[in-house]
């Protein structure tokens, strides 16, 4: 096979390749900035992406109706009148309204939320908090909470949680189950919001986005590249005075 | 054969170790009660609104997650107790301020599987004296760790934090 051949050939396996090298390098530059990007903690947001990686719909989890919204929580994710709250929480006991806004109790912690969604501080066991809360109540200018050790009279201000039962029957947060319509759209935002774009690229960059196909796919052009590198090698080293 | 075991045995234990390294947990109680031994701390809230929001998000290099911090204090010295992620998951560090400096730090809580180097001694008695000079930076040299990047720059700007706002509130 002479040199006129093998330039041929080379030409033809660079044109060939050139969308896989620009794929390559493109995917390859943004992975390797990842971090600095955000790219491992921003999610595509396309049920779309979700439905293709088929990731499995979960269920509603559990549900409470403050006076003016829901919260509502999905696996470990916790969601405030729509809007998905940052982190994984542990199970969600109920809800309340209170002059700082809204608070959402969970086994483990106390969210202080204001009404738009921004969380003032979250509250643990390192406050002074009961272990394993079970339920949460408003009381007239009070906040009373249940747990596995009894009744508490929270003074949030103060950061004291005081063992009593209850001066007068009160009435705990039970759940509830939300509109088809309310449910859907927490779902939606929740699935679409598995898929972050570091993965979609790295499954992008390796081909595992079209399974067994798109890995074939990489490895027969990472043949060929190796192929380019050594028709192009011999035809400098020919070319050479 | 021999030297193929060692490196086997030596390739496990590695492994075991970093993974053992994500497990380790202390609880904030703990951490108070050894910072304040002999007292009950008060405890108050700083807000992380207006100006102090704008310095924190330029001290972290992100909003803060929260609107307030809580520190516990008694007589000069103050504890704070501060979650931030490294890369993905958050790492959980307990600052103690003794007048404009920084008395300990501990990492109290460590998520991810690497980076774990971060809560030894030989890196954290680093952080005694240290305060912070004009330009918000630390006043003196934290030798970094290979391979620990973020959770080094979380402890540094973590650092940072409760340095400024213990001056804040000084002042």
């Amino acid at each position: 096979m002479g040199l006129r051949s093998f330039l041929v050939l080379h030409r033809r396996m660079g044109l060939i390749s050139a969308f896989f090298v620009l794929l390559l390098s493109l995917t390859g530059l943004l992975l390797h900035h990842s971090n600095s990007l955000g790219l491992d903690t921003a999610f595509v947001g396309s049920s779309v992406i979700a439905r293709w990686y088929g990731v499995e719909t979960a269920e509603l989890t559990v549900a409470y109706r403050t006076e003016s919204g829901t919260v509502a929580q999905i696996e470990q994710t916790l969601y405030l009148d729509g809007v998905r709250l940052e982190g994984d929480h542990s199970s969600l006991v109920g809800a309340v309204e209170a002059d700082i806004g809204v608070v959402i109790a969970t086994r483990d912690s106390l969210l202080l939320m204001t009404e738009e969604a921004e969380l003032i501080e979250t509250l643990g066991a390192q406050h002074g908090l009961p272990a394993q809360l079970t339920a949460i109540s408003h009381g007239e200018d009070s906040i009373w909470l249940r747990a596995s050790a009894g009744s508490f009279l929270a003074d949030l201000d103060a950061l004291r949680f005081t063992p009593v039962e209850p001066f007068v029957a009160l009435e705990w947060e039970s759940s509830f189950v939300p509109e088809a319509a309310e449910t859907d759209q927490l779902l939606s935002d929740y699935n679409a919001n598995l898929i972050s774009w570091e993965r979609l690229l790295l499954d992008l960059h390796s081909g595992q986005l079209l399974g067994s196909f798109g890995r074939l796919v990489v490895d027969i052009m990472a043949v060929l590249f190796l192929f380019m590198a050594a028709t192009g090698i011999w035809i400098w080293s020919r070319r050479r005075p | 054969m021999r030297f193929s075991g060692v490196m086997l045995i030596a390739a496990l234990l590695l492994s075991y170790s970093s993974t053992f390294a994500s497990d380790d947990f202390i609880a904030p109680e703990i951490f108070l009660q050894s910072v304040f031994p002999q007292e009950e701390p008060e405890t108050a809230t700083v807000w992380l609104t207006g100006e102090k929001q704008e310095i924190a998000t330029d001290i972290l290099g992100h909003k803060p997650d929260s609107l307030r911090l809580r520190y516990w204090y008694a007589g000069d010295k103050k504890a704070w107790i501060v979650d931030e992620i490294g890369k993905t998951e958050p790492i959980t560090i307990g600052v103690v301020i003794e007048g404009n400096a920084i008395a300990d730090i501990q990492v109290l809580a460590f998520r991810e599987s690497r980076g774990w180097e971060i809560k030894h001694d030989f890196f954290t008695r680093q952080f005694q004296g240290i305060g912070l000079n004009g330009r918000r930076q630390l006043d003196g040299v934290i030798d970094g760790i290979s391979g620990a990047t973020l959770s080094v720059r979380a402890m540094n700007n973590v650092s940072r934090l409760v340095l400024y706002l213990s001056q804040s509130l000084d002042s």
